[in-house]
Formats: C-alpha cells, structure tokens, sequence
C-alpha cells in the first residue's frame, strides 16, 4: 500500500540566485506522487476528500492484527489547532496551519512549506473500539492507534488432521 | 519465532521557508518526527547544511522499518556572521536563524 518517494539526495540551493522553478515542479511531484496514492490505496482506508483544502498531510496508515495506525505529518501545528472526530467509521482530521510568517517583516526567498486548511478523512473498514482510540502528538507527527473490536480480528481456527 | 522486518530507505528534501529579516535570515525546515539529537546542522566552507536521520517504526508489531534521512545544504552569501548562528527544534520544525554582520546591517545616517 505504500509508496516510496525517491528524491534526489542531494542539492544544492543558492541563497542570492534566481528564484527557481521549484515551486512550480515541487508541486506537480506532490499532484503526481499523490494520483499514485490514490491508485494504490485502493479500498482500505479509502481517502473520502481533500479537495477544497489548502493542503493535505502525508499520512501513513498501516493495520496489523491488533490495531489501526495512521501517522499524520503536520509539522509546525499546535496540537490544539487540530481536530479529529470519527463520524459513521470516517475519521477525519482536520486543522489550519498558520502563517506565522506573516507576522514577520521582510523578504520572502522562499515558500515551500504548506500553510492554510487541511482536512482528510478515513473509512475505516472493520469494527474498532471507539473508546480506547488513543491519539499522540509528538515533535509534529500525529499519531493515532484505533484499536481493532473482537470481531475485527483475524481469528486463527485450528484444523486437526486425523 | 521472529518476524522478518520490512526495511526501507527514504531520502528526503525538507520543505524550506527562508525570510530575509532586517537583521537575520530565518531558515524554516519540515522535519518531523525527529528528536532534537537526530538532527545535526554545521556551516562548512560556507554551505550551511542540515540533515537528520530517523527511524520510523510503523505499526505496533514493528513490521516495518523505514529509515529517513533528510538532506539540504544551503551555500551562504557572505553578508552571514556564521559565528552567531541560532538554531531550535520545535513541533517537528528546524528554525536556523543566521544573523546578518554587523557591515552588512542597514544603518542610519545622521545629516549633520
């Protein structure tokens, strides 16, 4: 389900050049990586919206036999400007980041990391136990473990040969 | 039993966001996930270059391993007083402030 971004390694910027076309190409990567997410996605955790948004967290999701675990990255965010409600198994977290440049009075060489709104929600396929789900936000990674309900486990039938 | 570990390597550019100040200029990073040790940033030669290399563990069992390495390097111009750099990691982002020489600061002059 997930997709490795290959980057180039290495890069050098110059302070005082031109202003590159950067921004321009860095956004059709993040358009082009995200149609490959979507494609590969496919129906677990399906991605219900994230049109309309200024931007949209990288978002990890993976399931094991005990539990869901999506990891969102919103660096920069204030765990108080972010929401999460689930709603008829959709998950949604939503926040706006501040421009905190705003406040600040100068040139602008470079804009690269996103601001605005953001929301995106998740159909979570199985059952969980909706009051144990735990929710952590650490050095901007939200964290969030939804626990897999009794039903939604795998259960292991053991077959006995005669 | 053990269980086969998946392992993957990322590279990765960090977004950047640089604001030239009257006095400094501040170089915003999006790091996440790291703690403050993973992060190393040095001025060599005049490139100021930042990196970081994280481990992430997804999901609880610890199937997969992804480790991240962040990148950038930035050449300086020469307006920089690299012995006064600041930096501080906060809420998964790297702020770099590189302060201005004195000679380079805009000053003010008295008509008499």
């Amino acid at each position: 389900m997930s997709l490795i971004k290959k980057n180039p390694s290495h890069e050098i910027t110059r302070w005082s050049g031109e202003f590159p076309a950067f921004c321009g190409i860095e956004l059709l990567r993040r358009d082009v990586n995200r149609m490959f997410d979507e494609f590969f996605r496919g129906d677990v955790l399906a991605d219900e919206s994230f049109l309309g948004h200024d931007w949209s967290p990288a978002v990890d999701v993976v399931e094991n036999d005990e539990a869901y675990v999506l990891k969102a990255e919103i660096p920069g965010m204030n765990k108080d400007d972010v929401k999460i409600t689930l709603e008829n198994n959709v998950l949604t977290i939503r926040g706006e980041k501040k421009n905190e440049n705003e406040k600040e009075e100068g040139n602008f060489h470079r804009v690269e990391r996103s601001y605005g709104m953001f929301e995106r929600s998740f159909t979570i396929p199985g059952s969980i136990k909706v009051n144990d789900i735990d929710a952590q936000y650490n050095n901007g990674i939200l964290t969030m473990t939804l626990p897999k309900a009794e039903e939604s486990k795998p259960k292991m039938i053991e077959v006995k040969v005669k | 039993m053990t269980k086969e570990v998946e392992k993957n390597f990322q590279t990765i550019i960090p977004p950047v966001d640089i604001i030239e100040t009257k006095n400094s200029y501040i170089v915003k990073l999006d790091i996440p996930g790291a703690g403050k040790e993973h992060i190393k940033a040095k001025i060599e030669d005049n490139i100021l270059v930042v990196s970081a290399s994280i481990v992430d563990q997804i999901g609880t069992g610890k199937e997969s391993e992804t480790m991240k390495e962040y990148q950038r390097e930035f050449s300086l111009a020469n307006d920089i007083d690299t012995s006064t750099v600041d930096a501080k990691y906060e809420l998964g982002v790297l702020t770099v402030t590189l302060n201005k020489k004195i000679q380079f600061l805009p000053k003010e002059i008295v008509i008499n």
